[in-house]
This record gives C-alpha cells, sequence and structure tokens, in this order.
C-alpha cells in the first residue's frame, strides 16, 4: 500500500534499536512500540523499572524474543488493557520467559480460551494481580502511571479497557488501548490531565476512535499507531490519517517503520525506527533477513513461526551462512533457504 | 463443525472467531454469524475454503466459560497486589 503521507517531511534517523542497558545507564526512558502485526505490545523501559502494555496477538512468538532483544530480564508490571486476542496473546510466554512482579487488567470477563489460558499463567506464576482505576497515579520507580480509565468495568470491553498516561520527569505519554470515542468523553469528562508529548492512537488508528476532541485535548506532537502491514481491517484509518496531519503532529504506524522507539531524558524526546518506511522487503520480492518484518520472514523457506521469532531476536547476521546460528536452522535447511532465492542480507 | 468462540467484531463488520485449543484466528463477515451473537459467545461453525458456512450458538459452552473466567478471576482478585 502506498502511503505519501508517511514519506518523511522529518529527518528520521535509522538506527539499530537501543539496548535495556545503553538506556538505563543514560538514566532516560524509552518507549518501545514494537511491530506485532496487527496487534499492541509497548514496552516502558528506564533506569528503575520495566513495564509492558499489551502482550501481541495469539498465534505468534515475536513479544518474548523482541523484549530479550531490548535487554529485559525481569518485568515489574505487564498491563493488559483488554483481553482480546490481538492484546492478551502472549502474555502466557511472557509470563514463562520473566519474572513479572504484577499484571494489571480491567476485569473484564470475556469467556474465550486465549483469555482463560492467560488466567491460568497467571495463576500458576507469582505475580501480584490488580485492577486500576481511573483518577489513581501509581508510581514503578522513577515512572508514574496515571490511570484515564476505566471508571468501573461496564457491559462493554472497549468501554471497560485501560488507558493511562505515563509519565516520566516533564515527558508524558498516552496509552489508550482501543478505547472508542464514547470513552474518549468520558475520559475528557473526568477533566484529568491528559496533555502529552505523545499520543497512542486508540484502536490500531481506527475511526471507531481518535476524535477531533481528543487529539485536541492530548494535544500530542506524534502520534504512533500499532497495525498490521496491509491491516486486514483497514487499519488506520484515512480520515484518521487525516484528522493527525491537519494538526502538525508528526505520524508513525509501525506497519510502515517497523519498531519505533521513544527516548527521552525527562525534557527532551527524541525518536529511533527500525527502518526507513517502505524499506522493509527488499526489492523484487526478496527478503532483507536483517530487517524483514516477522510476517515476511514466514515466506522463507523452513522458516515457521518460532524460527521467525528467534531471528528477530538474533539479527542482525552476517550472512545467510550465519543463519546456522538460528536454532533449528541446520544445513540442510540453509541449502533449501539458499535455493529457495528470496532471502538475502544486506550491506 | 467445529468449536469457536467470537473475540470480537471489527470496525462492525468482519468476525473475529478463535478455535477451542490452539489454532489460527477465523476472519469471517458478521452477517455470516445467528442473529445475536455478540463477542463472548460461542458457536460451532461449518468452514470450507476459510469461509464460515453455517453457524449456530452453543449457549452452554459459553455459560460454562463464562463461570470458570469467573472463578479464576476471582481467585486472582483474592491474591491480589504484590508484596512492596
Amino acid at each position: 500500500m502506498h502511503r505519501a503521507w508517511l514519506k518523511p517531511t522529518l529527518v528520521v534517523l535509522i538506527l539499530i534499536l537501543c539496548v535495556a542497558g545503553s538506556v538505563a545507564a543514560r538514566g532516560n526512558m524509552a518507549a518501545h512500540f514494537f511491530y506485532v502485526g496487527q496487534a499492541e505490545a509497548v514496552l516502558l523501559q528506564g533506569p528503575d523499572f520495566a513495564v509492558l502494555v499489551d502482550v501481541g496477538d495469539t498465534g505468534r512468538y515475536d513479544v518474548v524474543p523482541l523484549l530479550q532483544r531490548a535487554g529485559v530480564t525481569r518485568l515489574d508490571v505487564v498491563i493488559v488493557t483488554h483481553p482480546h486476542a490481538d492484546h492478551i496473546g502472549q502474555l502466557k510466554d511472557v509470563l514463562g520467559a520473566f519474572d513479572v512482579r504484577e499484571v494489571w487488567m480491567s476485569g473484564f470477563e470475556h469467556p474465550t480460551p486465549v483469555f482463560e489460558e492467560a488466567l491460568d499463567a497467571i495463576l500458576a506464576s507469582d505475580a501480584g494481580y490488580y485492577e486500576p482505576r481511573a483518577g489513581e497515579a501509581i508510581p514503578i520507580g522513577s515512572l508514574t502511571l496515571e490511570i484515564l480509565n476505566p471508571g468501573q468495568v461496564t457491559e462493554d470491553i472497549h468501554q471497560s479497557c485501560l488507558a493511562l498516561r505515563a509519565v516520566y520527569g516533564g515527558f508524558a505519554l498516552v496509552l489508550t488501548g482501543d478505547i472508542e470515542v464514547p470513552t474518549e468523553e468520558e475520559i475528557l469528562k473526568r477533566g484529568l490531565n491528559v496533555r502529552a508529548q505523545v499520543l497512542q492512537l486508540a484502536h490500531h488508528g481506527s475511526e471507531t476512535s481518535n476524535s477531533a476532541a481528543f487529539l485536541d485535548a492530548v494535544s500530542p506532537e506524534v502520534a504512533i499507531y500499532s497495525a498490521a502491514i496491509c491491516s486486514p481491517f483497514g487499519h488506520p484509518h484515512v480520515q484518521v490519517v487525516e484528522r493527525v496531519l491537519q494538526r502538525g503532529i508528526t505520524l508513525y504506524g509501525t506497519d510502515a517503520y517497523g519498531t519505533i522507539v521513544v527516548e527521552t531524558d525527562g525534557h527532551r524526546y527524541w525518536i529511533t525506527t527500525e527502518r526507513a518506511p517502505e524499506l522493509y522487503g527488499g526489492v523484487f520480492g526478496q527478503i532483507e533477513v536483517n530487517r524483514a518484518p516477522y510476517e515476511q520472514l514466514l515466506k522463507i523457506t523452513g522458516i515457521g513461526p518460532k524460527r521467525a521469532g528467534e531471528i528477530l531476536r538474533l539479527r542482525p547476521f552476517s550472512g545467510l551462512d550465519d543463519l546456522l546460528r538460528v536454532p533449528g536452522i541446520g544445513p540442510a535447511t540453509l541449502e533449501a533457504i539458499k535455493k529457495q532465492g528470496i532471502a538475502f542480507v544486506g550491506e | 463443525m467445529i468449536s469457536v468462540v467470537l473475540d470480537r467484531i471489527e470496525e462492525g463488520r468482519t468476525a473475529v472467531l478463535l478455535p477451542e485449543g490452539q489454532g489460527a484466528a477465523v476472519l469471517c463477515p458478521v452477517e455470516d454469524l445467528p442473529a445475536g451473537c455478540r463477542p463472548g459467545m460461542w458457536l460451532l461453525v461449518e468452514v470450507e475454503g476459510g469461509r464460515v458456512v453455517s453457524a449456530q450458538l452453543d449457549p452452554e459452552k459459553t455459560e460454562a466459560a463464562a463461570q470458570r473466567i469467573k472463578g479464576k478471576l476471582d481467585l486472582l482478585r483474592r491474591r491480589g497486589r504484590a508484596e512492596p
């Protein structure tokens, strides 16, 4: 899909993503908006905290490798904004891979196997459990999480969705999950401070959400949405894109840029992205192993969901032969990959 | 027939069905589902060529799943927050 509006009118630095140690050592916070397909996963990582907001989609195996690559060894809090599969999908995997101190949820009861599996995983872990409510301000080390929603759980899963304002020094970031316009209005009626330099567009940039009134109240300089390349639901919607750009807000999407990292010292902030927009796939159907997103890696022969996750964790690779570092890839698979001829390693 | 649950409806048009156990989500037009079907409800569906060709609600399974979920959430609420 051609998205001329994403062509950089600003300077985009293409850098290898910062690892946790360096961010923490600088006393900075990094907010990683991971590319996890048509799903959400955001890591807030600082000198004395690590918080994960949403845990990707079911049927994928990308969140744990991405967290490991970011240097995560433990998580203070895992927040599940709401129990739809594209927000809670890999909670079991995360709880299995990391020491998690607490899990926060809205308390909405959703009788799906993905949610039940997540509950079973929490019950089997040592993690604490909490259902925060609008108006609370909860410190996690030097980070403060101000809860914007819900006031109470209702029969509507999106109305019950957790939304929060993360404050680090003089920097604020609003995370919205899948709240929709009526819930945005409820949040504004509460009179809580919603202003932030960076806003996560709600519901993957859907027209169900992201009203003009909410955008104006948050008044962000940067908006970020998470959506799959060629989203099956048309996210982000063009009306939302226009609404954002008309306000002079700089727009980033994980479909175009891959993982997006906002780093801040508590005053200034800067943004790095995994790739320049639309450069992820190489040319003529070829797949650049060091840059390609998860879905593209799955097109390489012998690469299934788990090996694709391992490639995300282990790259960069110095050449195709270096793929032998990936668990499960041996000489025979490597030969088949070379014979297929679509995978390559760029400069 | 396979047992699925309606996880969500995207943009008022596309139903996202999760199969029991492991397996990829099935997407279908919301019109293909029985009247009154809401997110969180279980169904028995027949899928051919990636499309839902027949579907019926499974209220017993919906109620059983809801009771199990409620019980497990209650256990977690009793556990409470981690020690400071």
